[in-house]
């Protein structure tokens, strides 16, 4: 109870950008560097196109590089030339010493960039160790897991009329079902009560029902998806319930202030932003979870065995520093390959197939061994490398073919697992014949 | 540079003195440039003549198992599958080269051997085009069609046919050679120049009886004038046929009038090897795979057709690990499952697991059937040289037990010796080859409520354990 008292400082900033591609920033003060300046229009017109995760973005949008601009202004890297009658973002920016210096670091090593964002996010935003606090707050026996529950992919009602938005009964049963699984899944890891949820979702579903259509219709009545509504209830409720400005369950503020320390709409960049900087791993495709699933791959200690943290430079209000879990191969190692054959055959039992999708082996594995999916990366790669073993007598095969669920929609924004920078899609793992076994490597 | 007429000029083959092989007693470079099998080509280390089946064993012993009919045995599966065992590491595992060789020993004597001579069998290697042009069923129907009759199995019916028929006298057929009758009883014109009256005789006759087994007219016709030579065959009617008449008209050809020719010619089993099936299934959208399993049950098992009648067409689909996934929910709503499991425990009954191979015990035979092939003297086969024992076998250590990329490194390994003047390869020299040359390939019921228990030590505590 110590901790809730304590607060953490206000953000300079909440308006965070929505993008999530971290390659963005190092992007930027090259073309900086290399141009002399850049603004909102170079910006957008020499950035190239790049894949991010299994979607190709052509072009950033001009709101995308105006953000880029303010936050690269924000973490001392670039400079706005001021000019009259030009707003910031047409303005010239010019790198300087310290933007050099972060531009070198990303090229020499991608990990030390990552980490010195870490950073420089928090000293403007405050979010990245205010997030990973709140969730072990939340959930401290469960290392702080969450779920923020969805309706099941399987519950899908007819679409109704725009002005049709009452709260009827299916809603109100896949609403508390939902929740049920939740807690299924792990009881410790929603912790809102029934009627705490059902309230929630209830007043998001009113508010959302209150909104004009995106798109009138010119040929009749517009309708909505009821499905798509509710989960959009459920994620605010989830927001709202579990990082609103006060605990849930608790009774002060963590924050100084009325307002959240993040919205719904910014939540939804936070996550892939602390994913991408390994902070936590969130996934919302797992094999047993309707819904969003998150956990901290990091956690505010005294200290911590090189061996297995990471210090970083962020400081929690009760003095405690934040470390990453960056456990050493050697450490992790036996557990990591135990855990991944484990895995695949309890995914291969049920789906009764041999090769299973590799992006729901990484959720789980990631989930069991609370490491992020950059380390996944590393550990499946080195696995592929050294099996069999004695230990192991298994053969480990993966394949690349791009799945029907990664083409198109939310699903290709899910991260794929890259090995050799190529995206993965299948994994088998097989017990080695007995004649197998006689070539493995001593 | 040469100043000869480019209208004239023709290639100068290497002569013999100047092959740089030779001081190794090779004619040439043993090992294939190409990592696929490519049964038309000409060239022994790409059509898959070169083979070494001491390293199926396991895999050959299912696939009989399987589906070649035996008087004692088991039934046959109608439909079976052939994938990998976790084995692979990009391509070149070998199922092509599998295929090829069990097409070619099953029609080196119509199964004779294998069926212990109990019965007539063919079998023909089948490739779908990609892009999505065999994605529908009438699409496979083409490819079947087409493929009995490129691989020789409509030919060899015709042949069995006419030598069956009783219109060519017995000193003519004793000149026949019975593992290879294209020359003689496949070619109209030695026929005549032996006496016999093709036109009006024999081929009046084989349509009658074709006519009689119930095959259609216009098939009948055809079959018995062209069917006999497989590129005439293919000129003349294969060739031929639209979309639409595929459509309309291919199944009943298949699974009727091609299933009468070979019963009537005495023939009791044909084998489908269908080879790549991700080239169908993958660019399929989910109610085209629906529909195309659902025909696979009604022309395969359970349709009112002469190839369910009689048991005909035995398929093994060679299938990409994703396809098993894509095809599961398919296969089991169409009533496949019961039979011929494609997922879960019994899928072990209907499938050949490609298995990883044993570095230490198959490296040597499989770089010795390349070798011996292109030897200069008989004297030299069943040596290793350049390479030595341990060279050959970090090569496919190095290839992580997949022939196709082991012989690759092994062709680079061999192009260097020549160039660096060594005398023998040993295993760091092909060590040093692959870290620097070896081209990479693309790589290729339990509690679901409640997730499993953490493995990782808990984060926040201070103690020792972390």
């Amino acid at each position: 109870m110590e901790e809730q008292t304590l607060a953490w400082p206000a953000p300079s900033s909440r308006e965070v950008a929505l993008f999530t591609d971290m390659s963005l920033y190092a992007d930027a003060l090259d073309l900086a560097l290399r141009n002399g300046t850049i603004n909102g229009p170079s910006l957008q017109r020499e950035l190239g196109q790049r894949l991010q995760k299994m979607r190709l973005v052509l072009r950033q949008s001009g709101r995308t590089v105006e953000r880029l601009l303010r936050e690269l202004r924000a973490f001392g890297w670039l400079e706005a030339r001021s000019t009259p009658k030009l707003n910031i973002t047409a303005a010239p920016h010019t790198i300087n010493q310290a933007g050099e210096k972060a531009l070198a670091l990303s090229g020499q090593d991608a990990r030390a960039f990552r980490r010195l964002l870490v950073v420089k996010m928090q000293e403007i935003y405050v979010v990245p160790g205010w997030f990973i606090a709140r969730m072990w707050q939340l959930n401290p026996s469960g290392q702080g897991e969450l779920i923020m529950p969805a309706p099941q992919s399987d519950w899908r009602p007819k679409s109704r009329n725009w002005n049709d938005y009452a709260w009827n009964k299916v809603v109100d049963e896949e609403t508390i079902s939902a929740a049920r699984r939740a807690v299924e899944a792990n009881p410790t890891a929603f912790p809102i009560s029934a009627e705490d949820w059902k309230a929630g979702v209830r007043n998001a579903w009113e508010r959302l029902s209150t909104l004009k259509p995106r798109h009138p219709g010119t040929k009749g009545p517009v309708s909505y998806s009821p499905r798509e509504r509710l989960a959009l209830a459920m994620r605010e409720a989830a927001v709202t319930l579990l990082f609103g400005s006060v605990p849930y369950s608790f009774q002060q503020a963590d924050f100084p202030g009325e307002r959240p320390p993040i919205y719904e709409r910014t939540f939804r960049g936070w996550c892939p932003r602390l994913e991408a900087l390994e902070l936590i791993f969130y996934t919302d495709w797992h094999p047993w979870v309707s819904g969003r699933l998150l956990f901290p791959t990091s956690v505010f200690r005294s200290s911590g065995s090189p061996d297995r943290f990471e210090k970083i430079d962020v400081q929690h209000p009760n003095g405690k520093c934040l470390y990453l879990y960056q456990p050493t191969w050697d450490t992790v190692r036996q557990t990591f390959i135990a855990t991944l054959s484990s895995v695949h055959g309890h995914l291969a039992r049920h789906s009764g197939t041999l090769y299973v999708s590799l992006l729901d082996v990484r959720d789980e594995v990631c989930r069991q061994l609370r490491i992020s999916s950059h380390l996944f990366d590393m550990f499946l790669d080195k696995t592929i490398e050294e099996l069999p073993i004695p230990e192991f007598p298994l053969s480990i095969a993966v394949e690349t073919d791009v799945r029907a669920d990664q083409t198109s929609g939310a699903g290709q924004l899910r991260r794929p697992v890259y090995l050799d920078s190529v995206p993965h899609s299948l994994v088998a793992l097989a017990q080695l014949p007995l004649s197998g076994t006689e070539r493995i490597r001593q | 540079m040469s100043t000869a007429n480019p209208l004239l000029r023709q290639s100068q083959p290497t002569p013999p003195k100047d092959n740089p092989y030779s001081r190794f007693g090779l004619l040439e470079n043993p090992f294939p440039d190409s990592p696929t099998v490519v049964p038309d080509s000409s060239d022994p280390r790409r059509n898959g003549e070169i083979y070494c089946d001491e390293l199926r064993l396991t895999e050959e012993s299912q696939f009989e198992r399987l589906l070649i009919p035996r008087e004692s045995a088991i039934a046959t599966r109608p439909i079976a599958f052939l994938m990998d065992y976790a084995t692979r590491r990009g391509r070149g595992i070998g199922k092509t080269a599998f295929l090829n060789h069990e097409r070619r020993r099953i029609m080196r004597d119509l199964g004779d051997e294998l069926t212990g001579g109990k019965f007539v069998v063919l079998a023909a290697h089948l490739v779908p085009e990609g892009s999505g042009r065999t994605r529908k069923f009438w699409q496979f129907t083409r490819l079947v069609g087409s493929g009995l009759g490129s691989s020789g199995c409509v030919a060899w019916a015709l042949w069995r046919l006419r030598a069956l028929s009783g219109e060519i006298p017995q000193h003519v057929m004793d000149q026949v050679d019975p593992g290879n009758p294209e020359t003689t009883l496949g070619n109209d014109r030695w026929l005549e120049g032996q006496g016999v009256s093709v036109m009006f005789s024999l081929d009046r006759g084989i349509e009658q009886s074709l006519l009689q087994a119930g095959v259609s007219e216009e098939v009948a016709l055809s079959l018995a004038r062209y069917g006999h030579d497989i590129d005439q065959w293919d000129h003349s009617f294969l060739s031929g046929r639209t979309d639409h008449w595929w459509r309309q008209e291919g199944n009943t050809f298949v699974f009727n009038d091609l299933v009468r020719l070979f019963r009537a010619a005495g023939i009791d089993q044909a084998l489908l090897l269908v080879d790549e099936v991700e080239k169908i299934v993958v660019p399929q959208n989910s109610q085209e795979r629906r529909a195309f399993v659902d025909d696979l049950r009604r022309f395969f098992i359970d349709g009112p057709y002469q190839s369910v009648y009689t048991r005909f067409y035995n398929v093994m689909f060679t299938i990409h690990p994703y396809v098993q996934e894509l095809w599961t929910p398919h296969w089991k709503a169409a009533g496949l499952d019961r039979v011929c499991s494609i997922s879960g425990p019994a899928v072990q009954e209907y499938t050949v697991y490609f298995q990883p191979l044993n570095a230490a015990q198959t490296a040597v035979p499989l770089a010795l059937a390349y070798l011996d092939h292109f030897r200069t003297s008989p004297d030299l086969r069943g040596q290793l040289g350049p390479f030595d024992r341990e060279a050959v076998v970090k090569a496919l250590d190095l290839s992580q037990g997949v022939p196709g990329p082991m012989l690759t490194l092994l062709r680079l390994v061999l192009e260097r010796a020549v160039t660096e003047q060594w005398e023998k390869v040993t295993a760091e020299r092909v060590q040093a080859i692959y870290q620097t040359e070896i081209p990479s390939e693309p790589m290729e019921e339990s509690d679901l409520r409640a997730l499993p228990p953490l493995k990782a030590d808990r984060l926040d505590e201070e103690g020792s354990s972390v």
